[in-house]
């Protein structure tokens, strides 16, 4: 993209001066630069346009028209050629309407420009009649620039294949860098949308039809503002995205914090808090929602969860102990003691016995007396020894484990502890599990002594404290479940705000350097605008005295009002010095044509604009004579430093040129049968006319009789010519008013002799002398020659033809 | 009708098509607008003073082109006379040098051709 460097050098110096801060300024530079830049410059990264970065961009160099060729385009059938000399200066092509003088003229800008579609636009006849009738097939047209300083002209060519649309042409480029197959290249399409070099009627036209923003847009173009109001509209749209993020932040922040009060959590409490504050401290909150689960201090909560987790002795574990205990009381009750000591004692007494039969042999019993110790005896009473001794064991073993199966059964039931906390505590639930845990836990603790009823009691009880802590471990999980899930829920949305949040300062500081940026810029356009207008309205101005001529109409220049939808052009027109705001509606199609021209001539002229040709399409359709003298010395002001190429359908221009004696290169185009175009240079019309009739003098195909008549003819109005410019001068030379010398000429009409009186004798009565003074001035040969003309036109002259033409430029040349 | 008359008529016609080789020096030339509306006009001078000839020798032998087209109403119905008079002024208007008046279009100088070759067969 080319830069529109003094605006931007502009902006740099009003930057500086205005002690923008640094972040501020750079958002302003990057917005000028592009949308690319912008976002650099937001995110403090290097910008193209920062000063400190690349070099400035090369402007492009000066070009200058050198040639325009056309084949086969709207009204130019063969190949021809319109050749400028490519430098500073004024060129009139002068041609009829129909001649094909505006295809050069619509063949330079769709050359430059490619813009197909302003011309498909335009109307249906050039949609279906830009390919020219007679030369349908080899449609082309090419455009020579020529680079100041480049002895290479860079051609432009534009070529449509038989049957093609007008969007079809293949383009090349060739340039003294090389070829290529864009305009792109060229790096012309911002100069060519800045400047345009280009008017044309309908252009001039559409100033005073277009609406007022449109004709804002379109001076805004013209003073090269249209970089502000780009830059304004990418900071615009830079702030669209934050705006948005932010405003989303904001809804969901409190849709969350209303979301956060349903939910029955410290946390969730806490978060609300938090999120209550415009810009939450999310440290705070990201700590809140680390939080590890069941790391809170609720007291409740706390409860809930070591209930969830309560741990009781197995109720089988309860069952079997309970049936080994009863087992072994019912065992013991074998065992009565009395029994039990009898059997001690009656075993001591056999050892005994069975002691003395081994010392002393077989033998009467020391007991009874009766009996005998002998070896059947002893046989009996090993066998009994034994028996006894092992029913002391086991009624010893059966007592010890009833001891033990008790104790355990007291520790069971003394190790049950449930939490204590009444139904208050217990928010979630309504705490009539656990009362009926400890209920349950109460009465089982009611323990009996006796073993048998312990294991009963056991038996019987354990089953509903099991079932008890089972409810409450149940309604605490769900609880702590419920709990949990609703948090959860919500902190993941939190996490998410959050995450986002944390851009939130760096995007409301940006939303801030945009808006101090957007701020600033407003300010500074309205004073750039103003301060840029100034030299363009002067040149406006400048131009308009020329035209107004006697036009009552004053033009102050314009003013752009307003922005956005409301923009709007001013003109400070009066009209009779009366400035009633209705001034426009009652000027003249020339005067706004005029005034169009004063407005748009400027721009295309402007000093940074790369083109140094301006081309413009018949300026002179509705304006009085006097106002297209006040042109030509516009066109020839302009000339000075510009190339002007003027293409116009009447000679009131070329002829208005030659009065003022303006330098200017005049072509004339004129377009035969089959769209056959010539162009050719007209001098000045004497000499054009003699160089015809000499041509046709010397043209010995057509026979004489046709000849003679068409030489008179020629000679005729080159002797005219000749009468006209020498009224123009001596008129001039008095101070008459450009009107009074026209309706003279006009009263002469076709009357050669009122014309030669108007020339020699400065009157037109004395036509009758003319003959005389036209022999006394230059000889008989001269009133000869001008007999010859009047007569010959008619039919009614044979003679030296090349002999008549030569007395007729002796006569032109005399009265110089 | 005057053989002389239907040569210019011929003549222009050339210059206009660019065809034979006057015609096409003509075109080249770039002198064919004035040359062809001389040529028309004075076929259509030529047939006006051959009717006056035939019809009344005295209005021939008079000078002013204008008089015998205006005299003409007499003699043929008014909507020929008409067209002859439009068609000899726009023509005497092109073959004189006037401010800010560039030669005819080729368009033009068809159309006039065509109404003066009416013309020449109606007198």
């Amino acid at each position: 993209m080319t830069h529109d460097e003094p605006l931007v050098e502009l902006l740099f110096d009003r930057l500086a001066a205005d002690g923008v801060p640094d972040d501020v300024a750079d958002v302003v530079l990057g917005a000028v630069g592009g949308d690319d830049d912008l976002r650099a410059a937001l995110d403090g990264r290097t910008t193209r346009l920062d000063p400190a970065g690349d070099g400035p961009a090369t402007r492009p160099a000066h070009l200058y028209l050198d040639a325009v060729t056309v084949a086969g385009f709207r009204g130019v059938g063969p190949r021809r050629t319109l050749a400028v000399r490519p430098g500073p200066g004024l060129t009139l092509v002068v041609g009829r309407n129909g001649s094909g003088k505006s295809s050069f003229a619509e063949a330079i800008e769709l050359a430059l420009t490619g813009d197909s579609a302003r011309w498909a636009d335009r109307n249906s006849v050039w949609r279906s009649g830009w390919r020219n009738l007679h030369q349908p097939d080899a449609c082309a047209i090419a455009l020579d620039l020529r680079m100041d300083g480049q002895a290479t002209p860079t051609r432009i060519r534009r070529a449509w294949p038989a049957e093609g649309e007008l969007t079809d042409a293949t383009v090349s480029v060739s340039s003294p860098e090389g070829e290529s197959g864009g305009l792109d290249t060229l790096g012309l399409a911002r100069p060519l949308r800045l400047y345009r070099p280009f008017l044309t009627a309908g252009d001039l036209g559409r100033l005073v039809t277009s609406t007022s923003t449109a004709l804002h847009d379109s001076v805004n173009g013209i003073l090269g503002l249209e970089l502000l109001t780009e830059t304004d509209r990418r900071l615009q749209a830079a702030a669209k995205p934050g705006d948005a993020l932010l405003k989303d932040l904001r809804e969901r922040r409190l849709a969350l914090r209303a979301g956060l009060d349903q939910v029955d959590d410290d946390r969730a409490r806490r978060a609300a808090r938090l999120l209550a504050a415009t810009s939450p401290d999310l440290d705070e909150l990201d700590s809140v929602l680390a939080e590890p689960v069941g790391g809170d201090t609720d007291r409740a909560v706390a409860l809930h969860r070591r209930l969830a987790e309560l741990a009781l002795p197995d109720p089988a574990v309860v069952a079997r102990l309970s049936q080994e205990l009863a087992a072994f009381a019912e065992e013991s009750r074998g065992y009565e003691e009395r029994q039990v000591k009898a059997s001690v004692r009656t075993a001591e007494l056999l050892r005994l016995a069975m002691d003395h039969h081994a010392d002393n042999g077989d033998g009467p019993c020391p007991v009874c007396r009766t009996g005998a110790l002998d070896g059947a005896w002893r046989e009996q009473a090993d066998l009994a020894f034994r028996e006894l001794r092992d029913l002391s064991l086991s009624a010893n073993r059966a007592a010890s484990q009833i001891t033990e199966l008790t104790r355990r059964a007291r520790q069971l039931t003394a190790d049950l502890d449930p939490p204590a906390g009444g139904a208050l505590d217990l928010a979630g639930g309504d705490g009539a599990a656990l009362a009926l845990l400890r209920d349950a836990v109460a009465a089982l603790r009611l323990l009996p002594g006796a073993p048998a009823e312990l294991a009963a009691h056991l038996a019987d009880r354990y089953p509903a404290v099991a079932q008890a802590a089972e409810l409450v471990r149940e309604e605490s999980a769900a609880y702590l479940r419920e709990r949990d899930t609703a948090w959860q829920a919500v902190a993941g949305e939190l996490r998410a705000w959050a995450a986002a949040a944390r851009r939130e300062p760096a995007l409301q500081a940006e939303q801030a350097r945009l808006k101090a940026a957007r701020a600033w810029l407003k300010r500074t356009a309205d004073e750039i605008r103003n301060a840029r207008l100034a030299p363009f309205a002067a040149h406006s101005q400048q131009i308009w005295r020329w035209l107004r001529q006697e036009s009552n109409v004053e033009f102050g220049g314009m003013t752009l009002q307003g922005s956005g939808t409301r923009r709007s052009v001013v003109f400070n027109v009066s009209v009779d010095g009366a400035d009633n705001g209705t001034a426009l509606g009652v000027m003249s199609q020339g005067e706004l044509q005029a005034l169009g021209l004063a407005t748009f001539l400027p721009r295309s002229c402007a000093a940074e604009s790369p083109f140094r040709f301006v081309v413009i399409d018949d300026p002179v359709q509705s304006m009085d004579p006097a106002k297209v003298d006040g042109l030509a010395r516009v066109l020839a002001d302009l000339a000075a430093d510009r190339q002007v190429l003027v293409f116009t359908h009447d000679s009131r221009l070329p002829d208005a040129v030659r009065r003022l004696e303006i330098d200017a290169q005049i072509l004339e185009v004129v377009r035969a049968e089959r769209s056959v175009v010539t162009v050719r240079e007209a001098a000045d019309p004497v000499s054009r006319y003699l160089s015809d009739a000499d041509a046709v003098a010397l043209s010995r195909d057509v026979p004489d009789e046709v000849r003679a008549p068409v030489v008179a003819e020629l000679c005729r109005s080159a002797l005219e010519a000749a009468c006209h410019r020498v009224v123009w001068r001596v008129r001039a030379a008095r101070g008459e008013p450009v009107a009074a010398t026209e309706a003279a000429l006009d009263r002469a009409g076709s009357s050669v002799a009122v014309t030669f009186a108007l020339a020699l004798f400065d009157d037109p009565g004395r036509g009758d002398e003319v003959l005389r003074g036209l022999n006394n001035r230059f000889g008989r040969g001269a009133g000869d020659a001008y007999q010859a003309c009047r007569k010959g036109v008619h039919g009614h002259w044979q003679g030296d033809l090349p002999g008549l033409v030569r007395q007729v430029r002796r006569i032109t040349e005399g009265m110089r | 009708m005057n053989t002389q008359v239907e040569r210019y008529l011929a003549a222009a016609d050339g210059m206009l098509g660019g065809r034979d080789r006057a015609g096409a020096s003509a075109v080249d030339g770039g002198w064919w607008p004035k040359a062809c509306a001389c040529l028309i006009r004075l076929a259509l001078e030529t047939a006006l003073d051959e009717f006056w000839r035939r019809t009344a020798p005295e209005v021939a032998a008079y000078g002013s082109g204008r008089t015998k087209l205006l005299l003409l109403r007499r003699r043929r119905d008014r909507a020929l006379a008409r067209e002859a008079a439009y068609a000899w002024s726009t023509l005497s208007r092109a073959t004189h040098h006037h401010c800010y008046e560039t030669a005819p279009t080729h368009a033009e100088l068809r159309r006039l051709h065509d109404a003066v070759t009416v013309l020449v067969g109606g007198l």
